[in-house]
């Protein structure tokens, strides 16, 4: 009685703030076909007390017992989330096991699939994971569907969730991938700078002595066949990956557009851009074009569907567009005097020498990572 | 020559802005290349004989799930291992040992305090002191429901009642453990300066006791003290504590806070190093951060805001407190302060959540706001120089 007394007492004092986060597990399901696509990130340390993953007892978990258990973990798991397609049971199949670091530690991330007999009109889903363990467990699902995507909690009182999804053909979904777009030009800040670099230059070139911009409409139509030829290569980019043309390999984005940036600003600086920056531009604007799709699958609306993309796209050269009006605007309206001018030599050559550096580690460091 | 100088800070922009935009995955899910990836730690060792033993008892348990002693057993000792690792999912498996019993309204007596034990640890205080009301009414003996019904209630800021359940606790338990309840509710209702000399001497009588009971009666005076605004006694007190127990979540997060007050963040981090990286520590490491404007700062309030946003997508609400401390001294955001800091009142009382009342609402400019709290110091008499000069600026501002 004194031992559980002082247990209690000590138990009390421990009403501070829940110290790690209590159970999660996070459920990412895309339903655009008969065959839903999923996602399932579940804690290690949950799935270490209900089937045991540190095979040899000491106290880390290896990528390679995790590994071991892969199939332990796709039984245990599956089984627990049931799926109903219009009233007739789905079939869960295990994919891929990945790993996922979040806030309160690493989570097996188990891909899956799901068959249903034919695209569900609505879905019942019931969801058992854990709370025979514990009550207080929680898991959270994404679903998209063609629709806006939803977010949904199932917990120990509430296990199942029903849900109507909208038809898939929508064309009303066009507007909000097209607002999408706008917001990922804006916060996109690769292109909006690749943009820049190609064309402040064009913007602010003097010729010595002068106070205002010579070949004035020489320089409009520079930047305008730059920006045309941006928009251009961009939708045929676009086009070509979405209808499986072209299969950009997985990290060309990541890569290919901090080359483009350095390339535009080389030639910038090489001053050879008033004729042939719109080329740049267009093998700019095809590489994104090509690689929206990654991008798009950055922007959590759900799976990449010709319409989305187009509207998605449409919205991107949209935001470009104003964006660049923008700066531009900026730039011509900035009077000679106040156009930044001055720096030493060897002032830019540092502060070039110095980004390209962190940039470089930055990659590099990224690349181990992963 | 001008125009090379503006390509060139084109091109610098560009290039520090790329360098910025984070890397294409950075937060996704990755295959490791390397077999021997430690994916994570676990905070004990599956050998250890104790995790052995709960182990093998939950094992019988989900065997025999009605077995009323075997499941108040296994739910002792899981909370005890949540307590202990700061871990809240361990309460979880208590509350799954308890499944038979936990939805009946008037289960037995033990699973009615353990249930109430599992329910305040979640902020859920009705529902616990209702639980606890049951339980004394079928076992009027229950030294541990006393106990743990005057925490509830002076938690509650209702100590009138407090101070029953510790009178209850005085005939039942240790004298110190008696003592530190009822000092503990007096130095929050008036009488702090007695409270803390009847506990000191409580202490230094109480000759051979448990650590745990002289490491919360050595936390409770360096609570008094340091409200009282004795700053050497209460060091003292904490770092006794300390010896006691080096691990304990909230003597570090009390001390931690203390020594926050006394302006010294170096400490603050010094005493944090080793500890795991709970809410709570991390919350007092983002204020020393901001306070000594350390570098961590920006790694920290991250890790900080990722927490609490996951917290919000499950539905949690126990964390209002420390939100809205993060939010006031670390994002300086007083109208989120302020919102979070109201409604954490309805819920709790203890000084700490007047005390972020007041000061968000003083940071807000919405003096107002904080009258409950005001009130509520005013009715309670309670004394805390922070507190007091927090109050005292809100009455000459509303002048």
């Amino acid at each position: 009685m004194k031992r559980a007394l002082l247990t209690a007492l000590l138990v009390l004092r421990a009403t501070a703030a829940h110290a790690h986060k209590p159970s999660d597990s996070y459920l990412a399901l895309h339903a655009e076909s008969a065959t839903l696509t999923g996602q399932w990130d579940i804690a290690l340390r949950d799935l270490d007390d209900a089937i045991g993953l540190d095979g040899d007892d000491d106290a880390a978990i290896t990528w390679s017992e995790l590994r071991d258990r892969r199939a332990a973990i796709a039984a245990y798991a599956l089984p627990r989330l049931q799926i109903e397609a219009d009233g007739v049971a789905c079939v869960n199949r295990p994919g891929d096991l990945l790993v996922d670091r979040r806030t309160d530690g690493a989570y097996a991330v188990l891909r899956f699939t799901v068959d249903c007999p034919r695209a569900p009109q609505h879905l019942s889903l019931r969801y058992a994971l854990f709370f025979d363990r514990d009550p207080q467990h929680r898991g959270l699902l994404f679903l998209t569907a063609g629709g806006a995507p939803q977010t949904l909690l199932f917990s120990a009182v509430r296990p199942r969730q029903e849900i109507d999804l909208a038809t898939a053909a929508g064309w009303g979904n066009v507007a909000e991938y097209w607002r999408a777009g706008v917001w990922r030009a804006a916060t996109g800040v690769e292109q909006v700078l690749f943009l820049l670099a190609l064309l402040l230059p064009s913007a602010w070139r003097r010729d010595s002595g002068d106070a205002q911009p010579v070949r004035v409409r020489a320089v409009r139509l520079g930047i305008l066949k730059v920006v045309v030829a941006l928009g251009v290569a961009h939708s045929i980019g676009v086009a070509l990956a979405a209808l499986h043309i072209l299969q950009p390999p997985a990290h060309l984005l990541a890569y290919g557009i901090p080359t483009a940036i350095a390339l535009a600003a080389l030639t910038a600086a090489a001053r050879r851009l008033a004729a042939s920056g719109w080329i740049l531009a267009f093998a700019f604007g095809l590489l994104h074009g090509c690689c929206l799709a990654e991008v798009l699958a950055s922007v959590p609306l759900g799976p990449v569907l010709l319409h989305s993309l187009l509207g998605f796209s449409a919205g991107v050269e949209t935001g470009q567009l104003v964006l660049v009006g923008i700066c531009l605007g900026l730039a011509y309206g900035l009077p000679p005097q106040r156009a930044p001018r001055r720096l030493p030599q060897w002032a830019s050559a540092v502060l070039i020498a110095a980004p390209i550096g962190v940039w470089l580690v930055g990659r590099a460091a990224s690349l181990s990572l992963s | 020559m001008r125009a090379r100088l503006h390509t060139v800070l084109a091109m610098v922009i560009a290039l520090v802005i790329a360098c910025a935009a984070p890397p294409a995955s950075v937060a996704e899910p990755f295959v490791p290349t390397d077999d021997a990836l430690v994916l994570e730690r676990l905070p004990v060792s599956p050998l250890d004989p104790q995790a052995r033993r709960l182990r093998a008892m939950r094992s019988d348990l989900a065997r025999r799930p009605d077995d009323l002693n075997l499941a108040v057993q296994v739910a002792w000792l899981c909370i005890e291992q949540g307590r202990a690792l700061a871990d809240p999912r361990h309460y979880g498996y208590a509350q799954a040992a308890l499944a038979p019993w936990w939805d009946a309204a008037a289960p037995p007596a033990p699973v009615l305090v353990l249930r109430a034990t599992i329910r305040q640890h979640d902020h859920d205080f009705d529902a616990a002191l209702a639980d606890l009301a049951l339980a004394l009414r079928a076992d009027p003996d229950n030294s541990q429901a006393w106990l743990t019904q005057a925490v509830v209630q002076q938690v509650r800021g209702d100590y009138d009642a407090a101070r029953q359940s510790c009178f209850e606790v005085l005939q039942r338990a240790t004298p110190l453990v008696a003592a530190t309840c009822l000092s503990g509710v007096d130095a929050l209702n008036g009488a702090a300066a007695p409270a803390y000399e009847r506990l000191h001497h409580a202490l230094g009588r109480a000759g051979d006791t448990p650590a745990g009971a002289r490491r919360w009666a050595l936390t409770t005076l360096a609570e008094i003290a340091a409200r009282l605004g004795r700053p050497a006694a209460a060091e003292a007190h904490f770092r006794q504590a300390l010896q006691l127990d080096g691990t304990d979540d909230y003597l570090l997060g009390a001390y931690a806070d203390f020594l926050l007050d006394q302006r010294r963040p170096a400490d603050v981090r010094q005493l944090l190093a080793t500890a795991r990286q709970t809410d709570a520590v991390l919350l007092r490491l983002a204020l020393a951060d901001a306070m000594s404007g350390a570098t961590e700062l920006a790694a920290d309030t991250q890790l900080l805001r990722e927490r609490f946003a996951a917290a919000r997508l499950r539905g949690d609400t126990v964390h209002r407190r420390e939100e809205a401390r993060f939010a006031l001294y670390v994002l300086g955001d007083a109208a989120t302060a302020l919102a979070l800091a109201r409604d954490n009142w309805t819920v709790q009382r203890e000084p700490w959540d007047a005390r972020i009342l007041l000061e968000s609402a003083l940071a807000a400019g919405a003096n107002d706001a904080a009258q409950p709290a005001v009130s509520f110091l005013g009715r309670s008499g309670l004394e805390d120089v922070v507190l007091a000069s927090a109050a005292a600026r809100l009455q000459t501002e509303r002048r």
